[in-house]
């Protein structure tokens, strides 16, 4: 068949999911990075006068927080390439961010809700910042169930890009909710937040500490997502395959019974 | 001081745990996708060495 | 037992994409964003903020009474009194021009207390202003603002 021909002669996706010598130097830098982020949040940093070490969890939280918003800004920006140029690769990209997104929503909520436990007395409150993180949470976990709804290859990335271009714009509607609106959460500000300089370079080895981790994370469900797309692509051939070799060998094969 | 400290553990044991729990998972995920899409390209490609017609 | 017998090619390609049953599906994301629809119309419904001000209180006078709400101020000072035999904490909160009584039932957050004492004064009472003036909260909020200091300022 030509369109199985085709598709054999496709070049397979052959970047290894990070293991060799380049996958070494990777995780090598990122454990040495997260030691590095651990050490400092947890004895570089100052207790904090109020809080004392409960305030530790700012780090985590500030960090996690600003790289899902990164993330669904990688999406956005994907989705965007995606409709311009059609180049599916884009689409996965997409994908990866969305689904990377989603897990630092779901631990910006649960830092925070944890952090929020001991600070506010409270687990969750109906807050602006909170219910617009959780609307966030909610529109790319539809975005992702959207995906898998879809048979159709290029409506399914189509729909996807708009709708994942359409969800960010709750991006700054969360950034901006504290000052928008009354809000139990306090303000993103660090000129205001008095923070020392201990206090900032730990926050700062954090974030880029989360921000290599969110990257290795995305650039492996973006593999995933490519030899996935490669395996739906040749299991639809196959199929067909199968459904040709079953009405070439309905009359004659000895073995058709089953 | 104590209850404080369990709060701290929790929070970045919750995100500890799911990044890596994630990394793992889909790691292992690409081998086994790429596995079987090895395996059909075998498929296919005896097929086409024998076609059936 | 089956597959030894079975000719080799003959197996189906295992689904690289798990498809869940559409309408089960549908039902299970219907059903959810329903709920958390649901939940943010309950949570924000008959208040287009999510706290008022000890004197937007007042200002409101009686058609606030037995309504649930939130209320924001600051702890007066010296004016919590220990839990009484019914558990009921009693304290004051104040802004700018108000002052009102808060009658809370209940184990207060860790860092509720005065800010001399190295706690969040500013808090949020969420429950029913009731005839008798005074603020019955089911539930009390610290608030407090984005500064973080050290705890202890380090020697030079």
């Amino acid at each position: 068949m030509s369109l199985a021909s085709r598709a054999l002669r496709r070049r397979t996706v052959r970047q290894p999911p990070l293991f060799g010598w380049r996958g070494l130097v990777v995780y090598t830098s990122l454990l040495i990075l997260m030691g590095a982020a651990l050490y400092m949040i947890f004895i570089y940093a100052p207790a904090e006068r109020v809080q004392g070490d409960a305030h530790r969890l700012l780090y985590g939280h500030v960090a996690v927080a600003w790289l899902a918003f990164l993330a669904f800004g990688i999406v956005a920006l994907a989705s965007v390439m995606y409709l311009w140029r059609r180049n599916p690769r884009w689409d996965s990209l997409a994908v990866a961010s969305a689904e990377v997104g989603v897990l630092f929503t779901t631990l910006t909520l649960a830092s925070g809700s944890i952090w929020g436990r001991h600070v506010w007395g409270v687990w969750w409150t109906w807050d602006p910042r909170l219910t617009t993180t959780l609307v966030l949470w909610f529109i790319y976990v539809a975005y992702l169930a959207l995906r898998m709804y879809i048979d159709n290859v290029d409506t399914r990335r189509r729909v996807a890009a708009i709708f994942g271009i359409v969800g960010v714009v709750d991006v700054p509607i969360v950034w901006y909710s504290v000052e928008w609106w009354r809000s139990l959460h306090p303000v993103q500000s660090v000129t205001r937040a008095g923070l020392t300089l201990e206090m900032v370079l730990t926050l700062v080895v954090t974030v880029v500490a989360f921000t290599v981790f969110c990257f290795v994370l995305i650039r492996q469900r973006y593999l995933l997502e490519r030899a996935s797309d490669e395996g739906e692509g040749l299991r639809d051939i196959v199929r067909n395959r199968h459904d040709e070799l079953r009405l070439a060998g309905a009359g004659s094969a000895p073995e058709a019974g089953e | 001081m104590t209850q404080e400290l369990v709060f701290l553990f929790i929070g970045y044991a919750v995100i500890w745990v799911l990044l890596f729990g994630y990394l793992v998972f889909v790691t292992g995920r690409i081998r086994g996708v790429r596995d079987a899409v090895r395996d059909m390209r075998q498929e296919l490609d005896a097929q086409r060495r024998q076609p059936s017609e | 037992m089956t597959d030894a017998s079975e000719p080799a090619g003959a197996a189906a390609p295992e689904p690289i994409r798990n498809r869940l049953l559409s309408g089960k599906f549908l039902f299970v994301g219907g059903a959810l964003a329903a709920a958390l629809g649901f939940l943010i119309w309950t949570a924000t419904q008959g208040a287009a903020v999510y706290y008022h001000t000890v004197s937007e209180l007042h200002a409101k006078g009686d058609e606030i009474q037995g309504v649930l709400v939130r209320v924001n101020g600051i702890v007066v000072d010296g004016s919590i009194h220990e839990a009484d035999a019914n558990g009921v904490i009693r304290f004051e909160i104040e802004d700018d021009t108000g002052v009102l009584p808060v009658a809370f039932r209940g184990s207060p957050p860790d860092l509720f207390g005065y800010a001399e004492e190295d706690k969040y004064s500013d808090v949020i009472a969420e429950g029913r202003l009731l005839g008798t003036g005074v603020f019955e909260a089911r539930n009390l909020i610290v608030k407090h603002g984005p500064e973080f200091e050290p705890r202890e300022i380090p020697a030079q």
